[in-house]
């Protein structure tokens, strides 16, 4: 039987509605998509040139030499300037220019020190960590001539940050 | 070893919401209603006539809601058009676009064929000229009808009913591969998903042709045939059997096989879901449905009490697949990645893909079906010997 | 107290990435990642480099640290406080600082006495393991989840449409959604460094080298030797998603 008119313009308008939709899709593609693979190729480039926030301890260098110089030569050398310096919701005015995140007046409590240096089981036996402070105190608190010291005395008041290894001679 | 409860520290949030449930709820009624609908237009099964087009009007108000849910979900809906753009042919999600747009021209064209015989007549006998030329061009300027045209239409509506069978599974049985899929999820992995979600699907879209049918006949929208009930009721019930053994096999093999997630699974079950999926979704919903259709197996259709028992389990089914839906996609998110932690989801009232939000997509479909009964009358096609005259039953075209 | 001397031209310096040689071209890079647990501290510097350097928002984490303590009854304590943004201390340290014993707050309290005394303890690192046959990336329905052909796997940000699929994908947690941005994020192994023959951040800040970064095409590279040598682990490895993060002593425990 003969196919009915209206069976046929509903096919027409089908095929042209097919058409038309595919051709919008292609055109709505990115013209950098399936460059490198299944992806926008420009994406690789765009993430790329973001900048980099942690810029490295040589930069800190640039100026402060000398405490750089002084910190690589410690037991703290592995660590970045930045672990300890950088403020990171806080403005400092001192570098104003480079990096306002940056503080020379960084977090001096024994939070900052204890967060690597407080015994936990969880922690590799080899790394120093101290468990019972207040004998770590009365011990040695002595032996540097140190008087009023107690549980409320910060551990940079005997060890320098930026070389904290102490050593106590013969008798230590 | 037992360890202590532990999240990892992204887990903390639900992000496949109440938009999430819902969505699957609707295309599950969207396939549903289509298969009764095809039992009629391609298995000839006669005694589904007076709901045979009803159904196609119940498929396509829902179909024209089912991209709500998932705009209100996406972080960027504006973006949405990207799965047409530059799908991704490994991710069933993105088979979305094209599936939806597939049934979408497959189920309208079936609705213009088996209308075919009101458009031409009101094309012809509208009362303003407005109305007339608005039915000519959905006549596609062709409006006209024969014997042979009948024919055409016929063998038309057979073939598309039959490529409108995997079509709508399809659009339904992808969701549950989406699920099924995803081996970082126990409660979800499993081959059996699909055929979970589909058999589902076709129980809630009986049930609801059967709550509609019975109201709407009662007011006399609908033919009343207490043997169309009977048909939708037998095959609600052989629905829910394949569906309670499909379930019922994953949970067996989930216990038996006792892989590394079972005790997530087991704990998720007698804890966080042990009210929402056994006591709910299984006690009330699978259970009381079940039993009253197994009873009416052996009842005769003509009596009051089949009807109202009718009644109680299509309504009981229903509230099942929507219970379903909730326990595998939110249950799914209530355990951590590291299967030692569970969390819980608190839907808001007001949020974009809170509990208002979701009851007014539920009830969008319903509205849209009014409307589209205002526009084409529910009932079945009248005989294909009666001469050609205006159609009385049914509600007449106004717009 | 020091007195700094700015040398000329620092301000341009300090601006300028000295890298000493051009970019190098993407294309001939295949990046790994080593953890080894045996040496992490678990002091969390890493997770807060990483929150500055990608600006990660609160309560969401590209890279966190896990703590796992295993007590004597055979049962594993798993925390992950903030992810392991401050470290792992207590909020009180006033209970540390006044006390003799040996871990007062910590799952093995009596000072190692009972049952609950914790025998074996380590910290795992976790971030995207950047797998060579993602779950993640399969999923995407719009390609804006790919993997890079140096082997990172990174989110366009402008195609993504924020289904959380990927989300859900990812066995090991890694993604999320961002909370303003809505759509899908993850550490991308600080691409944006590693392009410029910088280290991510993680491995910048790590005080013990227990994070290593590296080229597998880069013949003379550390990691290439360490990765030929020591016995290995990776997340899940029932579930072949091929993890590209390495672990040295990583326990039958680890989730």
């Amino acid at each position: 039987m003969r196919t009915p008119k209206h069976l046929k313009r509903a096919l027409w308008i089908i095929a042209l509605l097919f058409v038309a939709g595919n051709a919008v899709r292609l055109l709505a593609v990115p013209e950098s998509f399936g460059q490198f693979g299944e992806f926008r190729g420009a994406h690789l480039s765009e993430e790329r040139e973001r900048d980099p926030v942690h810029r490295g301890s040589e930069v800190c260098g640039e100026c402060h030499d000398e405490r750089l110089e002084e910190k690589n030569n410690g037991a703290h050398g592995p660590i970045p300037c930045e672990n300890c310096h950088f403020q990171p919701y806080a403005g400092d005015e001192t570098h104003p220019e480079a990096h306002p995140e940056i503080s020379q007046s960084p977090d001096r409590s024994q939070r900052a020190c204890l967060t690597c240096h407080q015994y936990f089981p969880a922690r590799p036996q080899a790394f120093p960590q101290l468990a019972n402070f207040p004998e770590h105190i009365a011990t040695n608190g002595p032996k540097l001539k140190k008087d009023d010291v107690g549980a409320h005395t910060l551990c940079v008041h005997c060890h320098n940050p930026h070389d904290p290894k102490i050593d106590l001679g013969q008798n230590g | 070893m037992t360890y202590s409860e532990y999240l990892f520290p992204n887990d903390m949030h639900i992000y496949w919401s109440l938009m999430i449930v819902t969505y699957p709820f609707i295309t599950g009624l969207i396939a549903g209603a289509f298969m009764a609908s095809a039992l009629f237009h391609v298995f000839g099964l006669q005694e589904l006539k007076p709901i045979s087009r009803f159904a196609l009007l119940v498929s396509l108000a829902f179909m024209l809601c089912a991209t709500l849910p998932l705009l209100f979900h996406l972080g960027h809906p504006e973006r949405a058009l990207n799965v047409v753009v530059t799908p991704h042919w490994h991710s069933a999600m993105a088979g979305f676009g094209f599936i939806y747009s597939f049934y979408l021209v497959v189920l309208t064209m079936e609705i213009w064929l088996s209308y075919w015989e009101e458009i031409v007549t009101y094309g012809r006998t509208s009362a303003s000229g407005m109305k007339k030329t608005f039915w000519r061009a959905i006549a596609l300027g062709a409006g006209e009808t024969s014997d042979d045209i009948k024919q055409a239409n016929k063998k038309a509506i057979y073939i598309l009913g039959l490529i409108g069978i995997p079509s709508a599974c399809t659009l339904h049985g992808y969701v549950g591969f989406i699920f099924g899929s995803l081996k970082s999820n126990p409660w979800w992995s499993t081959p059996l998903m699909p055929q979970v979600f589909l058999l589902s699907a076709i129980v809630s879209g009986l049930a609801l042709l059967i709550v509609m049918y019975v109201a709407l006949s009662s007011k006399g929208y609908l033919t009343w045939s207490t043997k169309c009930l009977k048909t939708l009721c037998f095959y609600l019930w052989l629905a829910m059997l394949f569906y309670m053994i499909s379930e019922g096999l994953e949970i067996l093999f989930f216990y038996y096989e006792s892989s590394d997630a079972w005790f997530v699974i087991s704990t998720l079950l007698f804890t966080k879901l042990w009210v929402s999926f056994v006591v709910v979704q299984i006690g009330i919903g699978v259970v009381v449905p079940f039993t009253l259709l197994s009873i009416m197996l052996f009842m005769k259709e003509d009596q009051g009490l089949y009807t109202t028992m009718a009644v109680i389990a299509a309504a009981t089914a229903l509230f099942e697949v929507w219970m379903m839906r909730w326990n595998i996609v939110i249950g799914g998110q209530q355990f951590s990645k590291s299967y030692v932690g569970f969390r819980s989801y608190h839907p808001e009232w007001l949020d974009q893909e809170g509990i208002l939000t979701t009851m007014g997509l539920s009830l969008l479909p319903f509205f849209l079906l009014y409307v589209l009964t205002r526009i084409l009358p529910m009932r079945e096609a009248a005989e294909a010997t009666e001469e050609e005259k205006p159609l009385q039953s049914g509600e007449p075209a106004e717009q | 107290m020091v007195v700094a001397i700015p040398k000329p031209g620092w301000a341009q310096r300090i601006h300028d990435i000295e890298v000493g040689e051009e970019i190098p071209d993407w294309l001939d890079h295949y990046w790994v990642y080593l953890i080894d647990t045996t040496k992490c501290i678990g002091c969390g510097a890493c997770v807060r480099a990483d929150k500055r350097e990608n600006g990660v928002p609160p309560m969401f984490f590209r890279t966190w640290v896990e703590r796992y303590q295993i007590t004597e009854d055979n049962h594993v304590h798993v925390d992950s406080p903030d992810g392991g943004y401050g470290g792992f201390l207590p909020e009180d340290l006033a209970q540390l600082l006044t006390s003799a014993e040996k871990d007062p707050a910590g799952p093995g309290r009596g000072g190692g006495k009972g049952k609950n005394k914790v025998t074996k303890g380590f910290f795992v690192p976790k971030m995207c393991n950047h797998c060579r046959n993602t779950p993640c990336t399969q999923v995407c329905p719009v390609n804006a989840s790919y993997q890079s052909p140096d082997g990172v796997v990174l989110v366009d940000k402008t195609r993504c449409i924020g289904c959380s699929y990927c989300v859900q994908a990812c066995p090991y947690g890694s993604r999320y959604i961002h909370p303003e941005k809505h759509t899908a994020d993850k550490c991308t192994w600080c691409y944006h460094r590693i392009t410029k023959g910088l280290m991510p951040a993680c491995v910048t800040v790590c005080p013990t080298g227990a994070r290593k970064f590296g080229d597998l095409k880069d013949e003379s590279s550390e990691i290439k030797k360490l990765l030929a040598t020591q016995r290995l682990n990776v997340l899940k490895p029932e579930l072949n998603t091929e993890p590209f993060c390495f672990y040295i002593g990583l326990d039958q425990s680890v989730r």
